[in-house]
């Protein structure tokens, strides 16, 4: 047998381990034992240099839909009869009379080609028109409240397009900033409302288990074997035409959420399952504590580092599926502008060969959605910073 | 009031827990896992009984059934409490917060039964927030318990991943004793960690016994820590409890072939001793089978008729000289078994 029947002998050991507990530590060290699980996370997070940068990328795109009026140089449905369909003017240094310090473009003007008919846009080398930042421009009211007309860029006299313009001439680049603000606030608000659904059905479904828990699963999985998309467009065909563009916005984000919560409620009600039988959650049972603080305390914080990154995730699953409808033409349409909205123009010959500068919106949905899915990954790896710990 | 001798804290009778085994898509009831199935056993005032047995044999169940973790499926489990003797088997949610103080646990896994979310101090405090106690007074309180299990109470404000498994486990000993109890229910406490640290876990529980008048249930599969620790030693096998009696009797002059044999399992530390172990044919018994006779008899090599006939029951077999010798066999009074020196 192992252990002397002498406790005397045991006790050595126990005073000498005890002076090794006592022991100082350094500075660092001391910090890391002292750190509260979201600084650990984040300490983990930092390590993941894509994702930070994509998170750094993400931030600054919601900080310009903050702010569209301010950052386009135009309205989005201002018309420019004299430039349909122009490319995008290139921003130059470099001009016949040499180097200029201050970015400038070329002015267009249009010219029909004598054989084909077909109308061409030129560059006039004799105008050059210099980008200025904090112009005065169009005037606006920033979000309903502040008047003003300063612009970030433009030019002075004559017109600026970055990403070309439409076929009623119509600056793109002004058209995307605003879309973005609708089609990256969609995604929020479509996953916030489906969190609230997934976190409540699916944390029930977890905690009552049984027959509950049962009857929640089977929706789910009713919800889940629809197809998609006839279900999205049965959805949106049910949304009267005569509502406001506001009030239809609402509607899809709803409808996209309907369907989006059970994912999320299916990694809530896993989660909950298995916390709910960690000794932990069975210690605090015998110490008398109320199953409120139970959730609160311990299930809910244990779980929500997760469920961010799930949430992370989802976001782009929202956007696309908002970009999809669109472009089907039944979500959101004209006048409001969408990602979305903005490809179904694009969605003919015509733009592939003639206008490419009109799928520009489709390299921001990618942009922003892969953005997002890295940005999950990171999260994902960092939300459980205990990992690696054991032992 | 039901009625128990003035010196015994916690009294089983014929507990028993089954696990239902739930099948195909309406999920109707088939059977049951009988993890615990008619179990008797006492615990006198300021002892440790030791629960031994292999894996499955039920020994968690009937710890977690015990401290009523799980709802016991029948029998009694009487306790004494400052307030007279209850039965902790019928007692309702609210009733069951009351009794809480007095019977706490210690885990097995000195990682995933301490909250990483939480402070040290958030963590033992908890059970005094729930009965009440300030913020103030937890502080005190955390930081007296916290010196009594050999950790520097300036640690408190610390998180659980800057200790280790010995230390850790501490932690989940002060965690159980902040509410003074009178019955700690360790189950497995010291099989997570080091043999060097198992050592000092196990004297720290036994000088926290003599300190504050602890009675333990020690749930182990080690049966060299159950000697050391335990003054009496409850030896479990599917679902039953096969042997009960001091620990130097049973280890000594165990009656039941079931013990001897489990005895003969454990090497000696040393090269020169000849290790005569018996293995036994056959699997463990299926605790889902309804069965007729002792769970044992399919193995044991001393099983009769009657054995497979009829379920033995635990009954004093004490020599004169000895006191409680339980032995759940037919045959107790007449084979003649090894033990260990």
């Amino acid at each position: 047998m192992f252990f002397t029947q002498n406790p005397e002998d045991n006790l050595a050991i126990n005073d000498r381990q005890k002076e090794l507990l006592e022991e100082e530590v350094d500075e660092t060290e001391e910090q890391f034992y002292y750190a509260t699980q979201w600084q650990l996370m984040w300490w983990n997070f930092r390590k993941h240099r894509l994702a930070v940068g994509c998170g750094i990328l993400i931030l600054f795109m919601y900080l310009m839909v903050l702010v569209p009026e301010f950052i386009a140089p135009y309205e989005p449905s201002t018309r420019n009869r004299r430039y349909a369909n122009a490319p995008p003017q290139r921003v130059r240094l470099v001009s016949d009379q040499g180097f200029h310090f201050r970015p400038f473009v070329y002015d267009l003007t249009q010219e029909i080609d004598p054989e084909t008919l077909q109308r061409n846009y030129v560059l006039d080398k004799s105008t050059i028109k210099p980008i200025r930042f904090f112009v005065r421009g169009v005037d606006y009211k920033l979000w309903g409240l502040i008047p003003s007309n300063i612009h970030l860029f433009g030019v002075d006299d004559g017109m600026l397009f970055l990403f070309g313009t439409d076929r009623l001439g119509r600056d793109m680049f002004t058209r995307v900033i605003y879309a973005a603000r609708i089609s990256m606030s969609i995604g929020l608000i479509g996953v916030f409302l489906s969190f609230v659904l997934g976190l409540t059905l699916g944390g029930i479904s977890g905690y009552l288990g049984g027959r509950v828990d049962n009857i929640i699963q089977r929706i789910m999985e009713i919800i889940r074997s629809f197809p998609q998309i006839p279900l999205w467009m049965a959805l949106s065909a049910a949304i009267p035409p005569h509502w406001s563009p506001v009030r239809t916005y609402f509607a899809i984000t709803v409808i996209l959420s309907v369907i989006g919560w059970t994912n999320l409620a299916r990694q809530v009600r896993s989660k909950i399952i298995s916390l709910k039988n960690e000794d932990f959650v069975v210690a605090a049972q015998l110490s008398g504590t109320s199953e409120t603080r139970i959730v609160t305390r311990h299930l809910i914080p244990s779980f929500m580092s997760h469920i961010i990154a799930v949430i992370t995730l989802a976001i782009p699953t929202m956007i696309l599926a908002e970009t999809s409808l669109s472009f089907l033409g039944i979500g959101l349409r004209p006048p409001v502008v969408s990602w979305g909205v903005l490809l179904q123009q694009s969605q003919n010959l015509y733009a592939l060969t003639q206008a490419p500068w009109l799928m520009i919106p489709g390299l921001f949905v990618v942009v922003y959605v892969l953005a997002f899915s890295f940005l999950g990954d990171g999260l994902r790896d960092a939300a459980d910073p205990y990992g690696g710990m054991k032992r | 009031m039901p009625e128990m001798p003035d010196n015994v804290i916690l009294s089983v009778k014929n507990l028993k827990k089954h696990f239902p085994i739930r099948k195909g898509f309406l999920r109707r009831s088939s059977g049951a896992v009988k993890a615990v199935n008619g179990v008797d056993f006492f615990i006198p005032s300021g002892e440790t009984l030791g629960l031994v047995g292999e894996s499955g044999c039920g020994k968690t169940t009937l710890g977690r059934v015990i401290v009523r973790a799980l709802e016991p499926t029948a029998g009694q489990i009487l306790f004494r409490t400052s307030q007279g003797v209850i039965d902790l088997a019928g007692l309702g949610k609210s009733e069951l917060k009351n009794v809480r103080s007095h019977i706490q646990m210690i885990f097995q896994d000195p990682y995933s039964s301490l909250n990483q979310r939480m402070t040290i101090l958030d963590i033992i405090s908890e059970p005094l927030i729930n009965f009440g106690h300030t913020r103030k007074e937890c502080e005190e309180r955390v930081s007296e318990l916290l010196d009594m299990v050999g950790l520097n109470p300036r640690y408190m404000q610390r998180y659980p991943h800057s200790f280790s498994g010995g230390q850790r486990q501490r932690i989940g000993i002060a965690r159980a004793l902040a509410l003074n109890p009178s019955l700690v229910v360790a189950d497995e406490p010291v099989s997570a960690l080091d043999v060097s640290v198992q050592a000092q876990v196990l004297n720290l529980l036994m000088d926290l016994q003599k300190q504050m008048q602890l009675t333990y249930l020690f749930i182990s599969h080690d049966l060299s820590v159950v000697r050391y620790i335990c003054d009496r030693v409850a030896v479990m096998y599917v679902g039953y409890i096969v042997e009960m009696a001091g620990t130097d009797q049973l280890y000594s002059k165990p009656r039941h072939p079931y013990t001897s044999t489990l005895l003969s399992a454990v090497p000696e530390a040393s090269p020169h001793i000849p290790w005569n172990y018996s293995v036994l044919s056959g699997e463990v018994a299926d605790p889902a089978a309804d069965r007729q006779g002792c769970a044992f008899a399919p193995r044991c090599q001393y099983a009769s008729d009657i054995c497979s006939q009829e379920i033995p029951s635990l009954h004093d077999v004490s020599l004169p000289g000895e006191d409680g010798h339980y032995v759940a066999c037919h045959f107790a009074d007449k084979i003649e078994l090894e033990g260990v020196s």
